[in-house]
């Protein structure tokens, strides 16, 4: 009777122990790599970094959110850009997350087809982004995104050709 | 141990335990927001709260789930498991908690049932990043609740301990889903590596004792192999079996217990009546088998609790030869007296 229960004790804990242990290191292998964002606020902060070039600085309206933007290069490493985001008015969406889009055409409604994420947008604090390489040279979009009603806010076009001068 | 029903047995140590686990687990929680604010001066006291219960629910399931081995291994951890189950409730009532309060604050805003929201939210299995790690804190969740509900002596006795033991093997199901609950959810955003160490020692601690204590327990299932006379199996010899203590031997398929006290030997079986508590590592206090999980007593030469109790246990035809103990393998009906061997035959 209990000698039973202590051999299905025993199945239970060595089928748990070939499961649970694998399972969680695989859980742990395969965690996503940090968001880029995270990392370009401390290039920005640090003390040691070069200084930051302003390319171009203007004002958008993204479905009914007024942004301030300017676009900044790396004086050491040009090709190396940045976009700053500042809210003039509470952008009042849940979740709102901004992407750029190779695609410089304007989107149909829903995300663009290759959209690259830069990070959240959340509140009126201004916010860093890191834009891709294949942002260097060449005309795109902006795009913001909310993820609470998963729906496109709006978008702007942002061309950094004629800024470089030169083609990637 | 009573003799007539009462809710809780309250005594002394259980209310000196159940204090020092309600102060031990409200210090973690404060602690656990106080750190967490510290840490993080952006976090919630939501979030803050609905982690601190839920770790701490985790921390307690480990914490139950070394008990077990850790008194096979060393009986001085036995104070800790004469209670256990008001910590398996306890631990119960805080990932509860921390179920409710997560339901409430990350789906109860929307037009969707907040329930059906928490089970359908991220059904995209592949990639992990998205795996439903909600249902299987929720798949936890119910065996816990199941374990809560019949942790009372009632079900236990109209379950019968071997149904009620079988049932409550089901936890270490709901741990591995707990562990993974955490991996697979809130592991995946926080990355320092502090944390996601601290769940793998927990692992390693519970698995290790139990499958170090499982293979010490293998090895007492081994038969006696000793002569035969009479259809009697010798066991030991009387020299081995300590002053009001037992020698316990694997007998026609189940453990036994033989005592030796006052010059006499008397056998039993090691299977207490009340959780199947080893009775072979109890002792006799005054004149009774006393089971060492929760204190039930039995009288060695009756295998009967003393009145006006009415716990029985087997008990076994017993003879010594000199100087060596030999034990009809077929057990007596429970609470059936045998007279006991003397030691000087």
């Amino acid at each position: 009777m209990i000698r039973r229960l202590r051999r299905r004790h025993r199945t239970i804990i060595v089928g748990l122990c070939l499961l649970v242990p694998p399972a969680y290191a695989l859980s742990l292998a395969t965690r996503h790599p940090e968001a880029l964002t995270t990392r370009l606020p401390l290039a920005l902060s640090d003390p040691a970094a070069p200084p930051w070039q302003v390319l171009a600085v203007r004002q958008v309206l993204v479905g009914k959110i007024v942004l301030s933007t300017r676009l900044l290069a790396d004086s050491a490493s040009p090709r190396h850009l940045v976009l700053e985001l500042a809210p003039v008015t509470d952008p009042r969406e849940p979740d709102p997350l901004v992407y750029w889009s190779p695609d410089p055409a304007p989107s149909q409604g829903g995300l663009p087809a290759g959209a690259f994420l830069l990070g959240s947008l959340a509140g009126t604090r201004i916010r860093s982004f890191a834009l891709p390489a294949d942002a260097v040279g060449r005309e795109g979009r902006v795009v913001l995104y909310s993820l609470g009603h998963q729906r496109l806010i709006g978008e702007f076009a942002l061309a950094t050709t004629s800024l470089l001068g030169t083609g990637p | 141990m009573s003799a007539f029903y009462r809710a809780v047995g309250w005594s002394r140590q259980k209310l000196i335990y159940d204090g020092l686990v309600v102060a031990g687990v409200a210090l973690y929680v404060v602690l656990f927001v106080g750190t967490s604010f510290g840490l993080q001066p952006d976090i919630t006291i939501e979030t803050a709260l609905i982690r601190g219960l839920g770790s701490g629910a985790l921390v307690l399931l480990t914490l139950i789930l070394c008990i077990g081995p850790l008194c096979r291994l060393d009986p001085r951890f036995l104070p800790l498991l004469y209670n256990r189950r008001h910590l398996g409730v306890t631990m119960f009532t805080l990932g509860l908690a921390h179920a409710v309060f997560s339901v409430i604050q990350f789906h109860a805003a929307g037009d969707l049932n907040p329930l059906v929201s928490a089970l359908t939210g991220t059904w995209s299995v592949p990639p992990l990043d998205r795996f439903p790690f909600e249902l299987l804190g929720f798949g936890a969740l119910l065996i816990l609740f199941l374990m809560a509900a019949t942790s009372h002596d009632y079900w236990l006795a109209t379950l019968t301990p071997p149904i009620w033991k079988a049932l409550h093997q089901l936890v270490y199901f709901a741990y591995g889903l707990i562990v993974l609950h955490v991996a697979l959810g809130a592991l995946r955003e926080e990355r320092q590596p502090g944390l996601a160490l601290l769940a793998g020692l927990g692992l390693v601690a519970v698995f290790g004792l139990q499958l170090v204590s499982g293979l010490r327990e293998r090895a007492g299932d081994r038969e006696v192999g000793g002569s035969r006379s009479d259809g009697f199996i010798e066991v030991c010899g009387v020299e081995e079996i300590p002053e009001l203590r037992a020698k316990m031997a694997c007998v026609g398929g189940e453990r036994i217990a033989v005592f030796r006290y006052d010059g006499k030997v008397s056998c039993v079986s090691n299977v207490c009546a009340h959780q199947n508590g080893p009775l072979g590592e109890g002792r006799i206090v005054d004149g009774c088998i006393t089971c060492p999980w929760h204190g039930y007593q039995y009288l060695p030469d009756r295998g009967s609790s003393p009145p006006p109790f009415t716990e029985k246990v087997p008990t076994f035809n017993v003879r010594v030869r000199a100087g060596r103990v030999y034990i009809d393998p077929h057990p007596n009906p429970p609470g059936t007296r045998v007279e006991p061997a003397s030691i000087h035959d």
